[in-house]
């Protein structure tokens, strides 16, 4: 698969529309999907994804197609799917690094009411999408890169620019950011109160 | 196991615990509840992201997208693809059209075995004068004739015509022939070099 998306890319960056128009048949759905499970809205995901490919056949030319193609342009959905956030100024903080110990790591992106208090969730995962809704986008993209797009380790690090002790850290905290906020709603038991306790 | 190790060995999802491992895990998870209870909701989230929603591209995305592409990079692109065969339209139409002038509207031309013959050429006339006598055959090409003066041999007419004048008279025969399209481009290239070897030779003058 790799070979043939190097190859595609290749000839793509020779400017072979053909190719390219191959190249986003090959992955619209893919980044049209991951864009939706970071944005949380379908039509802002395939408007963004238009800007993915767009900007993917500007850029072409810096590919270097020695390299997988899929984290590469997986960095550019990122980038845009980040900008997009930034400029609809529902969070803040992107900016900040993301601290080694952040308390606030699995702060609301705002202080709208939860929606169970306009729409019930229907069961765990309804409730696990919205509070990943909620998840600062850094944490949130590396969930997703690594649960949903099943991506290893080395990619994330490519697509998220950073060390890949970096990225392990950061899914741990993102994990346990989910985690807390699933138990502050009630649909997990605090599995630390027995450490507090004294357990073990 | 302590509660650290096992938090430890459930969250890292890139290394897959051995047999040894697992089986102290499941020994830890029945002995302690909050850390059973850990690795589950590990478990649930993890699987939770797997079946998060996705969305399908609109089926005309590619096309869509495909318009979208700067014009300027669409003649860029079919440039690449087409670029030799541009350059040999542009060639055929540098080369050619003069080319085709030169083989429709050949330049009139005669030939002589006498050089000291005075024969005069006005744009598609051949003129030979009055007062002119040429000592053997003329050869015209593409022109049309006057015979004012006196032809002391044959007249060979290649796509010419002739008109003789009161005073004028051919000794000879007077011989008509047509260049074949091919003659004529032989002819048109011959004339090319002429110019071109004109050029040159008044250039280094």
């Amino acid at each position: 698969m790799d070979v043939v998306e190097q190859a595609l890319a290749r000839r793509a960056k020779q400017n072979d529309v053909h190719a390219f128009a191959q190249l986003v048949e090959l992955y619209k759905d893919r980044i049209v999907s991951f864009l939706y499970r970071l944005t949380g809205n379908r039509e802002d995901a395939r408007d963004l994804a238009q800007d993915v490919f767009l900007r993917l056949y500007n850029n072409l030319h810096t590919y270097d197609s020695s390299l997988r193609f899929s984290p590469w342009l997986y960095r550019i959905a990122q980038n845009i799917a980040i900008d997009f956030l930034r400029r609809k100024k529902n969070i803040v903080y992107l900016d900040e690094p993301l601290g080694e110990f952040d308390d606030q790591a699995w702060q609301l992106e705002d202080d709208e009411p939860w929606p169970d208090e306009v729409v019930e969730f229907k069961d765990l995962q309804s409730a696990l999408e919205q509070a990943m809704a909620r998840l600062n986008p850094m944490y949130r993209s590396v969930l997703v890169l690594r649960f949903a797009e099943e991506m290893s380790y080395e990619d994330i690090a490519k697509v998220l620019n950073l060390p890949q002790t970096t990225v392990k850290t950061r899914l741990h905290r993102a994990r346990e950011a989910l985690r807390r906020l699933l138990i502050e709603r009630g649909y997990f038991e605090d599995s630390q109160r027995g450490e507090k306790d004294g357990l073990r | 196991m302590d509660c650290a190790k096992y938090r430890q060995l459930i969250c890292a999802d890139d290394l897959a615990p051995d047999k040894e491992q697992r089986q102290q895990m499941d020994k830890h998870e029945a002995e302690c509840l909050s850390c059973a209870n850990y690795g589950t909701q590990i478990r649930q989230i993890e699987k939770g992201i797997c079946r998060l929603a996705g969305v399908k591209a609109p089926d005309d995305f590619v096309s869509e997208v495909l318009d979208c592409l700067p014009s300027w990079q669409m003649l860029r692109t079919v440039w690449s693809r087409w670029r030799v065969a541009g350059v040999a339209v542009a060639l055929l139409l540098f080369f050619g059209f003069p080319t085709y002038m030169l083989v429709a509207y050949p330049q009139p031309f005669v030939a002589s075995l006498d050089g000291s013959a005075r024969i005069e050429v006005l744009g598609q006339t051949v003129i030979l004068p009055e007062d002119v006598v040429v000592n053997g055959d003329i050869t015209v090409y593409h022109a049309s004739l006057q015979v004012l003066g006196r032809v002391r041999g044959n007249v060979f007419l290649v796509s010419s015509g002739y008109s003789i004048g009161p005073q004028g008279k051919v000794d000879g025969r007077i011989v008509f022939k047509e260049h074949s399209p091919w003659d004529k481009v032989v002819y048109g290239f011959r004339n090319i070099s002429q110019e071109v070897r004109a050029y040159l030779g008044g250039a280094w003058r």
